[in-house]
């Protein structure tokens, strides 16, 4: 009965709405290069604070190595469209500017394939279908329509570093937390890294399947939220 | 060899896919005239696309006016009435005269409130949930539930809810009329007045729905006549049937006797509801005591 | 004909895009508040998967393959998804504008849609025929369409409830999307 006005109090997910940013001049570049970074990692962390590139990280958080394996793609991707995106933004029309940003993306998301085919081929396998799926991962749009057309190249990998470094952190988080309480145990490449003894005869499988992996995420984000409630945001 | 393969492959289908987009561009219907006095007349409402005019958006409504501007008047946007300067750009436009104190008009919770209730309600919490269960769980049958479904519903944030009397309570002077909490209240006691309106009424208890052990809240409208008879001017008709006070303002002098009047106090200025300290409440609080 | 039954039931509740496969989380949580809006973001979904599965089936099918270019398959998809988004949203707008209005800035969000690349995707992985991949993307644009249905009826009623602040909006819809998976696990093993 009390706050119906309060229900929207939560963000609207960003999703693949990118947020305009507003460049200020600074002459040291080089401390601008580290804040980005950092930016990138807790501010706004893609998963849990912009809630973006959501398809992937419910879907390959089964497994850390999985995780590894994704996010650093996406790094590798998100850096090197990011760079070019940003080199040739001066001469891209202002029309076409989203399908060329998509074909840049996608002619990395190639190359990030085949690479995996060759030289990770289980790797390769157990991404399935997710690998190809980054080329339409909000995060790689929403950064360069956001950061990197509008920003220096020397910026703008930052940015990529600091949100892809961000992304993986919150895939491992939540990999973490999915593989132990689903499996009972945790597995790096093949190698078994440790095992909880009561955990490992009777996993909860629960958290492997689909279901475990929305209310994990879920419980995640309720749990930054608090934080930044508690903070006083 | 490959390679020249894989850029031929790229650029035909590349090739294709302009090919198309520019077919279908050349050979589709161009955006017809009437598309720019639709939108010129769009730029005029206040896009808030709440549909209370009965179409689907303001968009919608722009095309139903570059149609025939008479709709302007059949299905009035209520938020232009109280915008001069986009009623003025719409009058302009369409070439029309309005006369908004003719047509303006508020809405107004017909109950004002009481916190007793015959038990706790823990369902869901919105009107239309509480309405159906025994009728509400407010004492009087008709009382306002103060769930917020009209709340929820209002385009201009008019309508809050009064905690201490557990009614909603309409602020004359953000209601734009649009009628969306009318439809929306399943008890159906907010109703629109016309906006030159002096008084309002604030009960629906009518001994019409006779539900046992349901009487009216304690401060409920007796049914005195006092008002009636209190009106030198003509200006309340008495409704036999419903037993209820009804209003010509055209003859209201706003000299304040009906208020003065009723024992109840459920009789306020429009212009007063939306203050907190409510006359009527210490009047009763004061005749309590004297009883 | 058996075999087409089998697809499309696997598509629309087993391998459900939303709750199997997390493909289409965005519109899901973004547009499932109103369920005029889920239904329309589920129809324009589902057309602009027919058209572009029956496309990329016949460009994989009689150019990719026999070409040996398979790799190519990502670039060459997300091409055709995008002119396919512009020339439907090209045919809308000139020919019903209020429905072009209504649809607003769904249309173009439907390009980046996880579901219609990753629909062409699985038809290229599963080697579909063309007739094949057309009854598999039906399924999945309906299985999608009939998600996001279910969890806007939720929403609409869940926006009333009193929830914990820290779970208002986002947290709670997904802890619901965990509840509707589950209940869609018990479809396993129908096919």
């Amino acid at each position: 009965m009390n706050d119906h006005k309060d229900r929207s109090n939560s963000k609207q997910p960003q999703s693949c709405h990118p947020q305009k940013q507003h460049v200020k001049d600074d002459k040291k570049s080089g401390s601008r290069f580290w804040k980005e970074l950092a930016k990138g990692i807790v501010i706004s962390n893609p998963v849990f604070i912009l809630v973006l590139g959501l398809c992937p990280t419910l879907a390959i958080t089964s497994s850390i190595t999985n995780a590894l394996g994704m996010s650093a793609g996406v790094i590798f991707v998100l850096l090197c469209s990011n760079i070019m995106i940003s080199s040739i933004r001066k001469a891209t029309p202002l029309m076409v500017r989203i399908p060329v940003f998509i074909v840049v993306i996608a002619t990395f998301v190639t190359i990030l394939s085949l690479v995996f085919e060759a030289y990770l081929p289980p790797l390769h396998k157990s991404l399935g279908i997710y690998l190809p799926l980054i080329v339409v991962n909000c995060i790689n749009l929403g950064r360069a329509e956001a950061f990197a057309s509008k920003n220096s190249v020397v910026l703008s990998a930052a940015d990529a570093l600091g949100i892809g470094l961000g992304f993986t952190i919150a895939l491992i988080i939540i990999s973490f937390l999915r593989e132990i309480l689903g499996t009972g145990s945790l597995e790096i490449f093949e190698r078994q890294l440790f095992k909880l003894p009561g955990l490992f005869t009777h996993p909860l499988i629960f958290f492997i399947s689909p279901p475990g992996a929305f209310l994990v995420i879920g419980t995640m984000m309720a749990l930054f939220r608090l934080i930044g409630v508690i903070r006083g945001e | 060899m490959n390679t020249g393969l894989i850029i031929t492959i790229l650029s035909a289908i590349g090739i294709v896919c302009g090919i198309l987009i520019f077919m279908v561009n050349r050979f589709l219907p161009k955006e017809p005239e009437s598309l720019k006095k639709t939108e010129e007349i769009s730029g005029h409402l206040p896009g808030v696309n709440c549909g209370a005019c009965g179409y689907p958006g303001c968009f919608a409504y722009a095309q139903a006016l570059a149609k025939d501007k008479n709709t302007f008047f059949t299905n009035t946007c209520a938020t232009v009435l109280q915008e001069p300067g986009m009623l003025k750009g719409l009058e302009k436009t369409l070439g029309i005269e309005v006369d908004s104190s003719k047509i303006n008009k508020k809405a107004v919770v017909h109950c004002y409130g009481n916190p007793g209730v015959i038990g706790n309600y823990s369902g869901i919490k919105t009107c239309n949930a509480a309405s159906k269960l025994l009728g509400g769980y407010k004492e009087c049958p008709y009382g306002c539930l103060g769930l917020g479904d009209c709340m929820a519903v209002c385009p201009n944030d008019a309508i809050s809810i009064d905690k201490e009397m557990n009614v909603a309570v309409i602020d004359p002077d953000k209601c734009i009329g649009c009628g969306l909490c009318v439809k929306e209240c399943p008890i159906g006691i907010i109703k629109l007045v016309p906006a030159n309106a002096n008084i309002v009424y604030l009960c629906s208890y009518q001994s019409l729905k006779n539900i046992p052990g349901r009487e009216k809240c304690d401060v409920g409208c007796l049914h005195c006549k006092k008002c009636f008879k209190a009106c030198e001017n003509g200006a309340i008709i008495w409704n036999e049937e419903k037993a209820i006070p009804e209003f010509d303002f055209t003859r209201c002098t706003l000299c304040g006797k009906c208020i003065e009047a009723c024992p109840h106090g459920r009789l306020i200025e429009l212009s007063n509801i939306a203050l907190k300290e409510k006359a009527g409440i210490l009047k009763d609080k004061e005749k309590n005591k004297r009883r | 004909m058996n075999n087409l039954l089998t697809i499309f039931i696997a598509m629309v509740i087993v391998n459900n895009m939303v709750l199997a496969k997390f493909l289409g989380l965005c519109p899901f949580f973004g547009v499932s508040k109103k369920l005029s809006n889920a239904f329309s973001m589920g129809i324009a979904v589902t057309l602009v998967m027919l058209i572009a599965s029956v496309s990329t089936s016949v460009i994989y099918n009689y150019i990719l393959v026999p070409y040996k270019v398979k790799f190519m398959n990502i670039v060459i998809y997300i091409l055709v998804i995008a002119s396919l988004v512009q020339i439907v949203e090209l045919i809308i707008k000139r020919t019903n504008i209020i429905l072009y209005n209504a649809l607003g800035i769904y249309l173009p969000l439907i390009t980046t849609n996880c579901t219609v690349l990753g629909i062409t995707l699985i038809n290229s992985a599963e080697n579909y025929s063309i007739l094949e991949s057309v009854v598999s993307a039906l399924g999945a644009g309906i299985g999608f369409t009939l998600v996001l249905i279910i969890m806007s009826g939720i929403r609409e009623k869940l926006d009333l409830a009193d929830s914990p602040k820290s779970m208002r909006g986002l947290p709670v819809a997904f802890l619901v999307a965990a509840l509707l998976a589950l209940a869609f696990v018990g479809f396993n093993g129908m096919v």
